[in-house]
C-alpha cells in the first residue's frame, strides 16, 4: 500500500501502458501514454497559474494587513476563474501601425519556453518528461528564449514604453544569465552530470538529506546567486524594471489586452514557478527527503520557494537600472566565479582524501 | 554588513503576515456584512424622535423647521388629534435637496428633530428620495446624535 502511494504517478503510467498494450501495438501504447502525460502536464501548468495568482494575491494581501480576494467563492478561490472570464470577454486591441507579426508572436513565444522548461524537471522519482543528459544546458537555452518574446512584444507594440520595457528586459536577462549559469555549474560539478535526474539522485545522502545547499559554504552561496538571478530572469520584484509601472506604464505588455495580456502573465508566473522548481532540483535535493513520498517533497519545497518569491515581492522596492547592472556584473559575477573555484578546490580535496 | 537591511525588511513583512493569522493584523471592516457604529456627531438627514414612553412623536407641527430649511426640503401638513393637539399629518423630507445642514435640528424648540443615522441613500427614482413620516420616525436609541437623548 505504501509502495503504491510512494510511487503513485509512475505506477499509474505503467498500469495505463499495460492496459493500452492489451489492444494497441507497443509503440501505440507508448505514444498514447506520452501524449496523455504531456496533456496532463500542460493542463496542470495552466491550473498551477491560477493557483499561483490566487496564492500571491492572498499572501501579499496578508503582508499588507489586508484579506486579499475573499468575495468570489470560499476564501476567494474562484477569483482566478472570474479573472479568466474577464480576460476572455475583453476587447483584443491591436495598436495602429503595430508590427502585427511581432506583436502577435510575443504572447505565444513567451508561453512556449515557459512550458518547455518543465520537460526536464523531475517532479518525483521517475516522474520526468525527458531525462536529457544535458538537462541543465537545455534549461539555460530554453529559458532565455523568453527574451526574444519580450523584445518582439516591445518592438511590435509601436509604443515607446513597450520598446523601453523590451530593451530593459533584454539587457537584464542577458546580464543575469551569466552569473546564473555559473552558479548552476556548482551543482553540475558536484553531481558530475548535467542530467537533472542524476543531479537529484546525487543529492540522496543520509535520509535523502544530502542536498547541495548543505555543502557549506559553496552550496548556500550558489543557491542564493541562482535564486537572485532567477528572480531577475523572470522580471519579478525587486527586479521588475522591464515592467516598472511607475516609470514605463507596464513595459513590454503595455499595449496588450484580454487573453494576450493573460498569456504574458501566465508565461511569467509559470517561469517563476520553474525558477523555484529548478532551484529545488539543483540545490534543495529535488524530490529527495525522508518519510514523505517524492512528489510531496518536491511540491513542498517548490511551493516554499514560491512563497519566498511572493515574500520578496511584498517586501523589496524596485532596483534602479544602474544598480541592477552593477549588482550583476560587479558583485554576482565575481562571487560566482570565486564559488566555482572553491567548488573545484573542494572536489579535488575530497578526491585526494578518498583515494 | 550588506544584505542585513533586506533581512530586516523581510522580517517586517513576515511579522505582518503571521500577525494576520494569530494577532490583530487585519483590521479591515468587511463593510456590507460588518459596520462600524456611527459617531454621535454623524450628520445625516433629520429624523423625527419618537417618545418611547408614549410611543408618539415629540413634534407638535409648529412649522419652525419648515421655515428654517434653506432649501425648502421639508413638507409639513398639520393635523389635529381628538384632544385638539396638533401633530404632523404628513412630514416629508426631500432627501434629494436636503443638504444635511442641520438648521432644522437647531431650530426645533421641542428637540423633536435630530440628525439621523441613514447613509445608504442611493436610489433609482427621485420619488424614492422623498422620505415620509414612517421612515423618519425613530426611537432615541436608534439615533446616534446626543440630541435624541
Amino acid at each position: 500500500m505504501w509502495d503504491l502511494v510512494y510511487d503513485l504517478f509512475p505506477k499509474i503510467s505503467q498500469a495505463l501502458n499495460a492496459f493500452l498494450r492489451g489492444f494497441l501495438p507497443g509503440w501505440g501504447a507508448d505514444l498514447a501514454v506520452i501524449v496523455l502525460v504531456v496533456t496532463v502536464l500542460l493542463l496542470g501548468l495552466a491550473a498551477l497559474f491560477m493557483v499561483q495568482t490566487w496564492l500571491e494575491r492572498k499572501v501579499i494581501g496578508r503582508m499588507q494587513d489586508r484579506f486579499g480576494p475573499n468575495r468570489v467563492g470560499p476564501l476567494g478561490m474562484l477569483q482566478p476563474v472570474a479573472d479568466g472570464i474577464k480576460m476572455f470577454t475583453k476587447e483584443d486591441v491591436t495598436p495602429l501601425r503595430a508590427d502585427r507579426l511581432a506583436y502577435n508572436l510575443g504572447p505565444i513565444l513567451i508561453i512556449v519556453p515557459a512550458m518547455a522548461v518543465y520537460a526536464v524537471i523531475p517532479f518525483g522519482k521517475g516522474m520526468v518528461g525527458a531525462d536529457v543528459n544535458i538537462g541543465v544546458l537545455y534549461l539555460v537555452a530554453i529559458s532565455s528564449l523568453a527574451t526574444i518574446a519580450l523584445l518582439a512584444a516591445g518592438w511590435g507594440s509601436n509604443n515607446k514604453y513597450s520598446l523601453l520595457g523590451g530593451l530593459r528586459a533584454a539587457a537584464q536577462i542577458v546580464s543575469y544569465e551569466v552569473p546564473m549559469v555559473l552558479s548552476m555549474l556548482t551543482a553540475v560539478m558536484l553531481a558530475g552530470s548535467m542530467s537533472m535526474v542524476k543531479i537529484v539522485e546525487a543529492q540522496g545522502g543520509l535520509f535523502g538529506l544530502g542536498w547541495y545547499i548543505f555543502f557549506v559554504p559553496i552550496g548556500p552561496i550558489a543557491f542564493l546567486i541562482y535564486f537572485t538571478c532567477g528572480v531577475a530572469e523572470v522580471n519579478r520584484a525587486p527586479f521588475d524594471i522591464p515592467e516598472a509601472e511607475s516609470e514605463i506604464v507596464a513595459g513590454f505588455h503595455t499595449e496588450y489586452s484580454g487573453m494576450k495580456f493573460a498569456l504574458f502573465m501566465m508565461g511569467e508566473y509559470i517561469q517563476a514557478f520553474a525558477v523555484s522548481a529548478i532551484a529545488v532540483t539543483l540545490f534543495l535535493g529535488g524530490w529527495q527527503g525522508p518519510v514523505l513520498p517524492p512528489y510531496v517533497w518536491f511540491g513542498l519545497k517548490t511551493f516554499s520557494l514560491w512563497f519566498v518569491l511572493m515574500w520578496l515581492r511584498g517586501t523589496l522596492p524596485r532596483l534602479r537600472v544602474d544598480q541592477l547592472m552593477a549588482f550583476a556584473w560587479k558583485f554576482l559575477l565575481p562571487v560566482s566565479l570565486a564559488n566555482i573555484f572553491l567548488t573545484g578546490i573542494g572536489i579535488s580535496i575530497v578526491q585526494i582524501l578518498t583515494k | 554588513m550588506y544584505g542585513l537591511g533586506i533581512l530586516k525588511g523581510l522580517w517586517v513583512t513576515l511579522k505582518h503576515y503571521i500577525d494576520t493569522y494569530i494577532g490583530d493584523g487585519i483590521f479591515t471592516v468587511q463593510y456590507p456584512e460588518e459596520r462600524l457604529p456611527l459617531p454621535p456627531r454623524f450628520r445625516g438627514n433629520p429624523v423625527l424622535i419618537m417618545d418611547t414612553a408614549t410611543g408618539k412623536l415629540r413634534c407638535v407641527a409648529c412649522g419652525i423647521c419648515v421655515r428654517a430649511c434653506p432649501n425648502g426640503s421639508i413638507a409639513l401638513e398639520v393635523g389635529t388629534d381628538e384632544s385638539k393637539k396638533k401633530f404632523p399629518e404628513r412630514y416629508d423630507i426631500n432627501g434629494g435637496t436636503c443638504m444635511r445642514c442641520g438648521l432644522c435640528v437647531e431650530a426645533c424648540p421641542f428637540d423633536a428633530l435630530a440628525s439621523g443615522p441613514y447613509y445608504e441613500l442611493a436610489s433609482y427614482r427621485r420619488q424614492e428620495l422623498i422620505y415620509d413620516k414612517h421612515y423618519l420616525t425613530l426611537p432615541p436609541d436608534k439615533i446616534p446624535s446626543y440630541h435624541a437623548r
